[in-house]
């Protein structure tokens, strides 16, 4: 409950003060974006797990935000940034398609 | 494919399954308040976490559907100046026009009151015919040129696309069948005007046309009969019947060809020749 607030709040305070993203930073929203989406998708799982922690959650968010964003930055880098990042949306696609099924079995128990 | 599985049946953090262990084997100890005062921490952190993952969301949607519109008006915006600039070239090249044909009415009110003056007049009539710089009319053939109806195999969309080097092939032919002047859509050519391709456009002296393309040519009355039997005409009548090229020949009895902007020399001189050799007295 508090959790589904937190992120309202957050969309809230993103559409009503619409920070500029810097342009250095832009190439890297979309796979921060999709990070994100698979650590909330994750910690949700694991909320209807009944194994949700909090520690666990903050870390693996920030880890896998930053870690996409380094992985995109070290493709860039080496020339092979869009192939990088078709390889982690592929990989964190898979990961929140199957979280969002189980998710989904556990709501429905179908 | 083992990494796929993996990645399905790891779906979850494994950082959950683990600490939800060490809970498991440290529940019989009662939580002291310092560690409750930690976890109250945390969870405000997740909030945070949370919150900071709404504003990410927020913010990238945000910024695609700006992106998206600000993509929009400037298209918009390009296509008003690239509209405002051809009004703006065409408008410039009728006051050429007229201002070209006062000078040439004074230049001919000039030379109109001698006799060698007349002689000369009638001399750089036809310079200026012969250099494209001068509207003619005649009779010839107009020759069209037009992308196939159906392009949309990718396949063959480009062999049924006409390209700069085909009007140039055309007017390589034309001018080969003896045509003594060309226009391609009312553009005529000099000895300076390049055909060019510029993205998808065709130039013709670096003006753009828009298909279909037609292609005048005053000439001998065998105009039409001399360029089909070249190797152009030929190739040419082959792929409208393969491809659907549009291509056409038509008999035109009476051309009129505008006149091509003056050529400015700036750096070409003369070569100079001794006087004996001149073939014109100077005045």
């Amino acid at each position: 409950m508090i959790a589904a607030l937190a992120l309202a709040i957050g969309v809230l305070l993103g559409v009503v003060f619409h920070p500029t993203v810097p342009v250095g930073l832009q190439p890297y929203l979309p796979i921060a974006v999709v990070a994100a989406l698979d650590a909330v998708f994750g910690a949700l799982r694991a909320m209807l797990d009944g194994i949700f922690d909090d520690k666990v959650f903050v870390v693996s968010f920030i880890a896998n935000v930053l870690v996409a964003a380094l992985i995109v930055f070290l493709g860039d880098q080496l020339g092979v940034g869009s192939q990088l990042s078709t390889g982690v949306v592929v990989v964190l696609g898979i990961r929140i398609f199957s979280n969002a099924a189980a998710i989904r079995r556990h709501l429905f128990r179908a | 494919m083992s990494l796929l599985i993996d990645l399905t049946t790891h779906a979850v953090d494994e950082a959950y399954q683990q600490a939800a262990r060490r809970k498991t084997a440290s529940s019989d100890v009662v939580p002291a308040p310092a560690a409750r005062r930690s976890r109250r921490a945390t969870a405000v952190l997740v909030g945070v976490v949370l919150a900071a993952a709404g504003a990410l969301f927020a913010t990238s949607a945000v910024a695609t559907h700006r992106n998206a519109d600000a993509a929009k008006r400037d298209r918009k915006e390009l296509v008003k100046q690239i509209n405002e600039q051809t009004a703006q070239s065409d408008r410039l090249q009728r006051q050429l026009d007229e201002l070209r044909a006062k000078v040439a009415s004074a230049r001919d009110a000039a030379l109109s009151a001698s006799g060698r003056g007349s002689a000369l007049q009638r001399e750089i009539a036809e310079l200026e015919m012969v250099a494209g710089t001068q509207a003619v009319e005649g009779s010839g053939v107009q020759v069209t040129l037009d992308n196939a109806k159906d392009i949309s195999n990718p396949d063959t969309a480009s062999l049924g696309t006409i390209y700069d080097r085909d009007i140039q092939a055309v007017v390589d032919a034309l001018f080969a069948s003896g045509a003594e002047a060309i226009a391609v859509n009312g553009e005529r050519l000099t000895a300076r005007t390049a055909i060019r391709e510029a993205g998808d456009a065709i130039l013709v002296d670096y003006r753009p046309l828009a298909p279909p393309y037609h292609i005048d040519a005053i000439g001998p009355p065998d105009l039409k009969a001399t360029f089909l039997k070249t190797q152009t005409g030929t190739l040419y009548e082959n792929w409208r019947q393969v491809y659907g090229l549009g291509f056409s020949v038509d008999t035109r009895q009476r051309l009129t060809l505008p006149s091509a902007a003056e050529p400015v020399v700036r750096y070409a001189e003369p070569v100079v020749v001794p006087p004996s050799a001149q073939p014109l007295e100077s005045p």
